[in-house]
């Protein structure tokens, strides 16, 4: 009832949780691994390629980075970082200016959509949450000029507005011993596990202690309401909003509760030193969600915004550092 | 065998006299910085670009978005370079300005490019912005400092040096990567195109500023030297990344990376 009034009402009286979008940031080796590829595999072939790209738990001031690196196009990323998560793109590179204007923009986001409710209602993302981050990269490749036109996009499914009913920081959440105890388990399950990007923290039983376990636990677990387990999941955010990544996984985590819902999120933030201090915990509301709804649910595309906030394609050039006869001119 | 696989590479230990690494040194001591300094990372090279004296996935060290303090004095720099800069048809010249105030840049014929993306716009996109969930973006603050530039920095092995060798790439307060010789204004001027000098990298595929290694050798030696304290001291290999990286800032003293913090050097013997 009280959560009814809030979807009728909209936004404006109690708090709804906003989600920090992700940046695209591209590594020059990133954009000379396309041009290789383009050159030495694709040559005219446009058809959609699959890449890789990794996000890190927010440190300082970054930005929400989504980091597509030189690996991008290989079947794993060997230089992922300890506190990295992994996403999962589809490349589409256009031939030629005019193929790039016309691209069809929709079915590309249909297509990520669609391999997306497959993954959350076939409990593939519960095995692997890295599903739950995929990504659109629509790209020319002026190879003559080194330079390259480039937009991404971030679908999401979100189900409804979702409630946040508080934020806290983690050392709130946890007391003094869990806090400092939280690295080290951490450091384990991350070492024993693949890619983590989201898992739970659950209360052992009959004890102050809580552990690291995997979210394919959760259908499971949300079961027992008195000891539902907090989510975590790498947050690629430092601001006070969590990162895009969670909106997926709220999704994931509602269709599996299949009744309404109250959780807390861990925001895994981490310093330069890996300490977790600066993590955030919300508590959020979340409606019960249903087969139907993930049918119906109309997705946010996320395509990114330029560097000033308009939605149009960027572009990158790489004339000085790739071109050879500029190259020829800088040696000294 | 095991000479064939480093190749040319000279695997005497001879570090604490010479200042030389040899490749598993040099795995040593990158294993010993990324356990301790989670800024720094193994990185993988491209394809055809692996060198085989190291490990397939540690390939050279990397730390990324490692912020650049805005140079004091770039007019400087643009004078000690003979001119060079400014004298190349396609040198960027609106990216020589001074740091310290943000202006207005003036329009090149990059503009072209940006209005043909601009053609692109895509109106039937409105669901981004109208996503009541996504995070809007809080226009730029006025007269507030300047976003800084920021740098990845890699660390290669140089088989011919038998040294760590520092490589530079740039970017933008937009993370665009850094174009003509705008680099050249976060390098002292007494360095620019003398101990750092644009060149290939091996692994990556691009070429960017480098710090040239010749020196690399004698001065890590004395750097261990003082380090050790006395000559009888034995220094752990490991610790040698750390000592180079410190070495390396004084070169670099605007573009602030990690190499110490809590940490101390174990002496033995």
């Amino acid at each position: 009832c009280c959560f009814v009034a809030v979807v009728l009402c909209c936004c404006e009286m109690t708090a709804t949780a906003t989600f920090v979008p992700f940046e695209s940031a591209t590594d020059p080796s990133f954009w000379y691994s396309l041009a290789q590829l383009k050159l030495d595999k694709l040559k005219l072939d446009n058809k959609p390629q699959p890449l890789l790209a990794h996000y890190q738990a927010g440190t300082d001031d970054q930005p929400c980075w989504l980091q597509v690196s030189g690996e991008a196009f290989s079947d794993n990323l060997t230089a992922l970082p300890t506190n990295g998560a992994l996403a999962h793109g589809v490349l589409y590179n256009a031939n030629t200016i005019e193929e790039f204007k016309s691209q069809n923009h929709s079915n590309m986001i249909d297509k990520a959509i669609r391999q997306l409710r497959n993954d959350i209602s076939s409990s593939a993302a519960l095995k692997d949450p890295s599903l739950l981050n995929p990504f659109i990269l629509r790209t020319f490749a002026d190879l003559k000029k080194y330079k390259f036109i480039f937009r991404f996009a971030y679908p999401v499914l979100l189900p409804h507005p979702i409630e946040l009913v508080k934020s806290q920081p983690l050392s709130e959440f946890l007391s003094a011993t869990q806090l400092s105890n939280f690295p080290s388990q951490l450091k384990q399950f991350r070492a024993s596990s693949h890619s983590p990007s989201a898992f739970l923290l659950r209360k052992e039983p009959q004890s102050e202690d809580y552990g690291l376990s995997s979210l394919s636990e959760w259908p499971d677990a949300c079961q027992n309401e008195s000891s539902l387990p907090a989510v975590v999941f790498v947050d690629p955010s430092t601001q006070a909003e969590p990162g895009w990544p969670l909106r997926n996984l709220v999704t994931l985590l509602s269709y599996h509760t299949k009744k309404e819902l109250q959780v807390n999120v861990v925001c895994l933030r981490e310093d330069k030193r890996l300490e977790v201090s600066n993590s955030i915990v919300v508590q959020l509301r979340i409606p019960a969600w249903n087969e139907e709804d993930l049918k119906q649910t109309k997705p946010v595309r996320g395509w990114e915004l330029d560097e000033k906030g308009k939605s149009r394609p960027r572009m990158c050039n790489l004339a000085s550092s790739m071109d050879p006869a500029r190259l020829a001119e800088t040696a000294v | 065998l095991l000479m064939e696989k480093l190749g040319t590479a000279s695997k005497v230990s001879t570090f604490q006299k010479t200042g030389k690494l040899t490749p598993e040194e040099f795995l040593l001591a990158g294993d010993y910085l990324v356990e301790n300094f989670p800024t720094w990372s193994w990185g993988a090279a491209l394809d055809g670009k692996v060198r085989k004296h190291l490990p397939k996935e540690k390939q050279f060290l990397q730390t990324k978005n490692v912020k650049c303090k805005p140079a004091n004095n770039p007019e400087e720099g643009a004078e000690d370079d003979d001119g060079f800069i400014d004298t190349r048809a396609n040198a960027p010249k609106e990216e020589i300005h001074d740091l310290d105030e943000p202006v207005e840049k003036p329009k090149a014929k990059e503009i072209n490019d940006l209005e043909d993306l601009d053609d692109l716009e895509d109106l039937d996109d409105i669901d981004f912005e109208d996503d009541p969930a996504a995070k809007k973006k809080e226009p730029e603050p006025e007269a507030v400092v300047p976003q800084s530039r920021t740098y990845d920095i890699t660390v290669t092995y140089d088989v011919h040096y038998s040294v760590p060798r520092v490589w530079l790439y740039g970017f933008d307060e937009n993370r665009k990567p850094l174009e003509g010789g705008a680099w050249r204004q976060d390098i002292s001027s007494d360095h620019v195109d003398k101990t750092v000098t644009f060149e290939a990298h091996p692994h990556l595929g691009f070429s960017c500023p480098s710090i040239h290694p010749c020196k690399h050798s004698s001065a890590m030696q004395k750097m261990i030297e003082l380090t050790v304290g006395s000559s009888e001291g034995v220094l752990d290999v490991k610790y040698y990344m750390v000592i180079f990286l410190k070495f390396i800032q004084t070169i670099i003293p605007n573009i602030e990376y990690d190499y110490t913090g809590q940490f101390q050097i174990q002496r033995e013997g």
